[in-house]
C-alpha cells in the first residue's frame, strides 16, 4: 500500500513538473532610446540669403573634405561647410562657416565652390573665403537627395533638424528569441571622404561624389552620372545625365578618365567627349563599399564590410589598367576595415578603420611594404598634399608631415566636438 | 553529457576524501552538487559548492557555482536550509539568495554590436531529500530558480566614415530567467 502511495506521489509530482514547465517564461525588459529628428523649415529665400560666410562653428559631424590652396573646405553633414585656414598645417584655423542645408558633397574649381543643397546645386564664389558669395543655384538636379515625406511645400527648405530622444521600455516574452541574434538597425546615410589631385581644381578624397575634370563638373547619384558645364565657373549649366545602374558611390578622376566606384564593381569612363562619358572598362567585385584611386598603370580599390553597403570583405584590391581595356586583378591585400586612400608618388596611404593609417611603399604593387602604421586613430579618409597628409579620423581631422618617410610627424588636430 | 558525468565523478571523489561530522554541535558543512536548470528557452548544466555551518537541523552557508542557462554566469549566494527531521533520511527545504555574476562564455561582439554584461539577482528555493551514506549524505533537490542578467548592447553600425549614433545606438536588456532546478550532490 505504501509503495503504491509513494509511486502515485512520484507520478503526480513528475506530471505536475511537466505541466508547470509551461508556466515558466523567461522575459526581457528591453530599454532603448529612439532618436527622432524633427525638420525645421525655412523659406528658400531665407536659406539662400544665409549662404554666406558666417561665424565659425565647431566641427561635429564631418563629411566630405576638399583642399584648395591654403584652405580646407570641410563639409558638416547636412548643415554646410567649414572653411579652415591651413596656411600653417601645425595650427589650422577654423575661420568661417557657410550654411548650406542638406549639403554632403563639394568640389572646387578656381575660385568657385560647388555644393549640393538637398536637390539643388549651388555655385559659390570663394575668392575671399571670409566673404563668400552665392552665384547660382541649379534647381532639382539631385532628386536622390529629396527627403521623401518631409518636404512641406516647394517654397520651404529643411534648414536643420532638431534632435529629440525618447526612451522606451518594453517587456517581452523570450519565446522564439534567438540566442546570439544579430540586431536589426535603422540607419541614415551619412557621407564622408576625400582625395588628391592638382590645382586649380583642388583636392578631394577617394570617397567623393563630386569631381571636376577641366571644364566639367561630374557628380554621381545612387544610379547616375551627371555632367555640368562649368566653362564659366560661376554659371554651371546642366549638360548630360547617364544612368549607371544601382549602388554608385564614389567618383575619382585620373588623366582623361573617371573611375566610378559602386557597391558591385568599379567602372572606368573615358572622357574623350567630356559631355558624354563612355564606359571603357569594368571590374566586378563582391558587394561592398569601394573607394577608388588610380595612377598611370593601376587602380586601387578598397572593399570593406560593416557598412550600409553590406558585404563581408575587407581588402585592398590592386588592378592593372591595361590601357583602355578591362582591368585585371593583380593582388589582394587583406585589411581590417579599409576606407579611403590616397597616393603620392610611390607612397600609398590607406585608412584602415580601427587599425589606423597605413603608409606603404607601393613601388612594387605585388609586394607592398609597410613603411609606418599610425595605430592611435580610427581613420576614414586621407588626402595627400605633397608632404602633408590630411587624415579624417573618428575624433578629428589630423595632419601629418610625411616629407621624410622615415620620420612621419604629427602636425595638428582639429577635434570633433561631442 | 560526458562532461556532466565527469563532474559528477569529481564531486563524489571529493566527498569521500572529506571527513564527515554529525550536526550535534555547530560544525562545518559542505554541499557540492551538480544539476540541470530548465525553462522556456534553454536547459543547462549547473554546478554548485556550498560551505557553511550546520547546527541541529539548520544550516547556513555561502555558495558559489556555475550556471550555463542562456549565458554562463556565476551565482554567488547565501544558502539557508532546514532538515525536516533529525534522522539519517529526511526531507529538507532550502532557499538561496544572492547575485548572478556574468561570465559570458564567448565574445558575442560582431560587426554590428558589442555587449557588456552586469550583475543581476539570483534566487533558488526548493525541497529535497537526503540520505545518509556512510559519513556522507546524498542530496536530491528540486526547486524554482530565477537568475537575472543585465546586458548593455552598443550598436556600432559603420556608416561610411563614422560610427553613427542613430536609432537604438545603445540598448539595455534586463533578462529574467525562470527555471526549474534539479540538483544532486553529496554533503557532510
Amino acid at each position: 500500500m505504501r509503495k503504491i502511495f509513494t509511486s502515485a506521489v512520484a507520478i503526480l509530482f513528475s506530471c505536475s513538473v511537466f505541466l508547470l514547465h509551461g508556466c515558466l517564461k523567461d522575459s526581457i525588459l528591453h530599454t532603448y532610446t529612439y532618436t527622432f529628428y524633427k525638420p525645421v523649415y525655412r523659406t528658400a529665400a531665407e536659406v539662400r540669403a544665409n549662404i554666406k560666410s558666417n561665424t565659425a562653428q565647431p566641427v561635429e559631424r564631418p563629411g566630405k573634405i576638399f583642399v584648395k590652396g591654403n584652405y580646407i573646405f570641410l563639409n558638416e553633414v547636412d548643415k554646410g561647410i567649414h572653411i579652415i585656414d591651413n596656411s600653417n598645417p601645425a595650427q589650422p584655423q577654423n575661420v568661417t562657416f557657410i550654411n548650406i542645408p542638406g549639403n554632403v558633397d563639394i568640389a572646387v574649381k578656381g575660385n568657385t565652390l560647388y555644393a549640393d543643397l538637398y536637390t539643388d546645386l549651388v555655385a559659390i564664389d570663394i575668392t575671399n573665403p571670409k566673404n563668400v558669395v552665392l552665384k547660382k543655384i541649379v534647381e532639382g538636379v539631385f532628386p536622390d537627395r529629396y527627403y521623401y515625406g518631409f518636404r512641406r511645400d516647394s517654397l520651404s527648405v529643411i534648414a536643420s533638424w532638431e534632435k529629440r530622444d525618447t526612451t522606451v521600455s518594453e517587456k517581452m516574452d523570450m519565446g522564439g528569441w534567438a540566442k546570439n541574434a544579430e540586431v536589426f538597425m535603422s540607419f541614415s546615410m551619412d557621407a564622408g571622404g576625400k582625395v588628391a589631385s592638382a590645382s586649380p581644381y583642388g583636392v578631394g578624397g577617394s570617397m567623393a561624389r563630386f569631381t571636376i575634370v577641366n571644364e566639367r563638373l561630374y557628380t554621381v547619384g545612387n544610379s547616375d552620372l551627371q555632367v555640368f558645364n562649368i566653362s564659366n565657373t560661376v554659371d554651371p549649366v546642366y549638360s548630360n545625365k547617364k544612368n549607371m545602374g544601382w549602388g554608385i558611390e564614389t567618383i575619382y578622376p585620373f588623366l582623361n578618365r573617371l573611375f566610378v566606384g559602386s557597391q558591385t564593381g568599379m567602372f572606368i569612363y573615358s572622357l574623350c567627349n567630356p559631355d558624354n562619358p563612355v564606359q571603357d572598362g569594368q571590374f566586378n567585385h563582391v558587394r561592398s563599399c569601394d573607394p577608388v584611386i588610380a595612377d598611370d598603370n593601376y587602380a586601387y580599390v578598397t572593399l570593406r564590410s560593416g557598412s550600409a553597403c553590406a558585404g563581408f570583405n575587407n581588402e585592398l584590391d590592386i588592378l592593372k589598367l591595361n590601357g583602355l581595356g578591362n582591368p585585371t586583378l593583380v593582388k589582394v591585400y587583406s585589411m581590417t576595415n579599409p576606407h579611403g586612400l590616397s597616393k603620392d608618388g610611390n607612397t600609398l596611404f590607406l585608412c584602415d578603420g580601427t587599425s589606423g593609417l597605413k603608409i606603404y611603399d607601393a613601388e612594387d604593387v605585388s609586394n607592398l611594404k609597410l613603411i609606418k602604421r599610425i595605430e592611435t586613430i580610427e581613420t576614414s579618409d586621407v588626402i595627400t598634399l605633397g608632404g602633408v597628409a590630411l587624415v579624417v579620423a573618428k575624433d578629428g581631422l589630423y595632419q601629418y608631415d610625411y616629407s621624410d618617410l622615415n620620420n612621419i610627424r604629427f602636425l595638428s588636430k582639429i577635434t570633433i566636438a561631442k | 553529457m560526458k562532461k556532466n558525468i565527469f563532474w559528477v565523478h569529481v564531486f563524489i571523489l571529493f566527498q569521500f576524501v572529506c571527513v564527515g561530522q554529525k550536526t550535534i554541535k555547530p560544525s562545518f558543512t559542505s554541499l557540492n552538487q551538480v544539476g540541470i536548470a530548465w525553462g522556456a528557452t534553454d536547459d543547462a548544466l549547473q554546478l554548485q559548492t556550498i560551505n557553511g555551518v550546520s547546527y541541529k537541523t539548520y544550516s547556513a552557508g555561502i555558495g558559489i557555482g556555475l550556471d550555463y542557462y542562456w549565458e554562463r554566469t556565476v551565482p554567488l549566494f547565501i544558502d539557508l536550509r532546514k532538515d525536516i527531521f533529525s534522522k539519517k533520511q529526511t526531507p529538507f527545504v532550502y532557499a538561496d539568495l544572492g547575485i548572478n555574476i556574468p561570465w559570458v562564455k564567448t565574445d558575442k561582439g560582431n560587426t554590428w554590436s558589442k555587449s557588456d554584461y552586469d550583475n543581476g539577482s539570483y534566487v533558488d528555493i526548493g525541497i529535497g531529500y537526503k540520505i545518509s551514506i556512510n559519513k556522507l549524505f546524498a542530496n536530491l533537490s528540486f526547486g524554482y530558480s530565477q537568475k537575472e542578467l543585465h546586458e548593455k548592447r552598443v550598436n556600432e553600425m559603420m556608416i561610411f566614415d563614422f560610427r553613427y549614433g542613430g536609432n537604438n545606438a545603445e540598448e539595455d536588456y534586463d533578462y529574467t530567467f525562470r527555471r526549474f532546478s534539479l540538483k544532486a550532490g553529496l554533503s557532510f
